[in-house]
């Protein structure tokens, strides 16, 4: 019978040379942290200002880009950062605008799931609860260890008004009934090109969010899509460390307004597109850092303003987001 | 002391081969098991029998790269330990986590009438493997061969832990693909 076990066990035929190789890469020693650009102190207070500033005054003119997206957290989350900033850090909810009741919860759950896990796992390695009864599926969704953890979910979407997702309808690389199951047909405007896509995750509602790559001047460029319904508590954490990083504009596409933000120095992702449309919201994140590793150092590249509106033009966002099917 | 020398010990039935096995490979060793077993108690007893392993199977063999050699004997070993102790319990660890990734390489429609071959497998992962870049082989490797935490991978290459997870998700995609056009399926 062909199981996990059976894939786990077949990694033996994984050659010796390339164990070897695995293993010293493993047990070398840490290499010295890339330098960070320095910034004069004065250069990056004036960053936070205008960051400030600009966020309170886009907001208030209905700007949604990424420095309104994101809702100050604290969590001991591995992802969250955990080092200063000069703009806004923190949560970035995938259906919400900052301080959204959507965002606020997903800030909550995430500080209160990591909380409860190094406790749990402290004290015993973590696995899926065996039963949680109709919450089995929700509770697999978000991650709950237990009963406490899975009431605790309960309860932040209770106070902010949000409900909770129950099932996946898939999960997986099988793409057969993706179209079925979200309403959404083929996306990508250039699969000519090689760009490609897997759905990682369909929830009940139809929300999805998948990977690809996108290719641009040779290179191919990881990204994520997600496309999420506002009025759920989003199960997924993603953290921004610094949107005073970013370069922020929109651009107009098609008739459709994206907002798009871009930051060549950051670490995935370092590009944004976003959209919206009604009560649905896509987020691509780009990564202009390709794979190569040379000389113990990343190879990358900046990803230019320009790039990024080339590759924000390789999705249709009316496809994405149902406008089609309203035409 | 040079793998060689420590073969030759296990060749003339010495005693100094399992002290020396363990002096250069013991936290080696050790480090496999635990990321399979998440024990350090189960983890030592998996290198004690690595080392009893070793010793029945040199001679007859005289392995090119002892380290990969006696890291294989802990991983079969650490697998087995660590599926008698979960059979009855849905456990955890880096090898629960593990296996729930490597479960979306598996076509939903496999064949379950169909008697699948582990050499074959095996070997078409030994040649997708060596076909990875060099960052890719040695994250997937590093992944699924030493189940190394993800976030140790990252880590040691300055790569986010999100980012490291996307590599993982799109090889396991690319496993997958190249299990079927290998008529694998």
């Amino acid at each position: 019978m062909v199981d996990a076990w059976f894939l786990l066990n077949a990694m033996n035929g994984i050659g010796p040379e390339e164990v070897r190789e695995a293993g010293s890469f493993l047990q070398a020693g840490k290499s010295p942290r890339l330098p960070r650009r320095r910034r004069l102190w004065t250069a990056a207070l004036a960053a936070a200002l205008l960051a400030l500033l600009f966020s309170a005054f886009a907001y208030a003119q209905g700007w949604f880009g990424l420095s309104g997206r994101v809702t100050a957290s604290e969590s001991s989350s591995p992802y969250a950062p955990q080092e200063g900033s000069v703009g806004t850090r923190g949560y970035m909810a995938s259906n919400g605008y900052a301080d959204s009741p959507e965002s606020l919860a997903g800030a909550e759950w995430q500080r209160v799931y990591w909380e409860m896990a190094d406790e749990a796992l402290e004290h015993n390695s973590p696995g899926w609860p065996e039963d949680m009864g109709e919450y089995a599926q929700t509770a697999m969704i978000y991650g709950a260890f237990d009963q406490e953890m899975l009431d605790a979910l309960l309860s932040i979407g209770d106070r902010y008004g949000l409900a909770i997702h129950t099932a996946f309808l898939h999960l997986g690389f099988e793409n057969e009934h993706f179209t079925e199951d979200t309403g959404v047909g083929a996306f990508l405007t250039r699969p000519d090109l090689g760009d490609d896509w897997s759905c990682h995750c369909i929830f009940e509602d139809g929300s999805f969010k998948g990977e690809g790559g996108l290719h641009l001047d040779g290179k191919e460029l990881l990204y994520s899509l997600e496309r999420y319904k506002s009025g759920m508590v989003d199960p997924y954490a993603f953290f921004v460390k610094d949107t005073a990083d970013f370069e922020e504009w929109q651009l107009e596409l098609d008739g459709r307004t994206l907002e798009l933000a871009l930051a060549p120095d950051v670490d995935w992702p370092n590009g944004y597109i976003f959209y919206r449309s009604g009560d649905l919201y896509v987020t691509v994140r780009i990564d202009s850092n390709p794979l190569e590793l040379r000389d113990g150092r990343l190879f990358g590249e900046d990803l230019s303003r320009e790039a990024l509106e080339a590759l924000a033009a390789r999705f249709d966002y009316a496809e994405l987001t149902g406008e089609n099917d309203n035409n | 002391m040079e793998d060689s020398a420590i073969v030759d010990l296990y060749w003339q039935r010495s005693d100094r081969a399992i002290e020396e096995t363990d002096r250069k490979y013991g936290r080696y060793c050790h480090t496999i098991a635990y990321n399979f077993c998440a024990d350090h108690r189960d983890a030592e007893e998996c290198v004690n029998d690595t080392w009893l392993c070793a010793w029945n199977l040199m001679p007859d063999k005289r392995p090119s790269l002892l380290s990969s050699f006696l890291g294989a004997i802990t991983r079969s070993l650490a697998i087995n330990r660590y599926k008698a102790r979960t059979r009855k319990k849905r456990g955890g660890g880096e090898t629960a986590l593990a296996l729930e990734e490597l479960s979306e390489c598996i076509p939903d429609r496999t064949d379950v009438e169909r008697s699948y071959e582990s050499k074959e497998f095996e070997a078409a992962i030994g040649r997708f493997v060596r076909g990875l870049s060099e960052t890719e082989r040695k994250i997937f490797v590093s992944r699924y061969w030493y189940m190394a935490p993800v976030a140790e991978i990252a880590e040691r290459l300055h790569f986010s832990l999100g980012k490291t997870k996307s590599i993982l998700f799109r090889l396991r995609g690319r496993l997958r693909t190249y299990l079927q056009e290998e008529g694998l399926w």
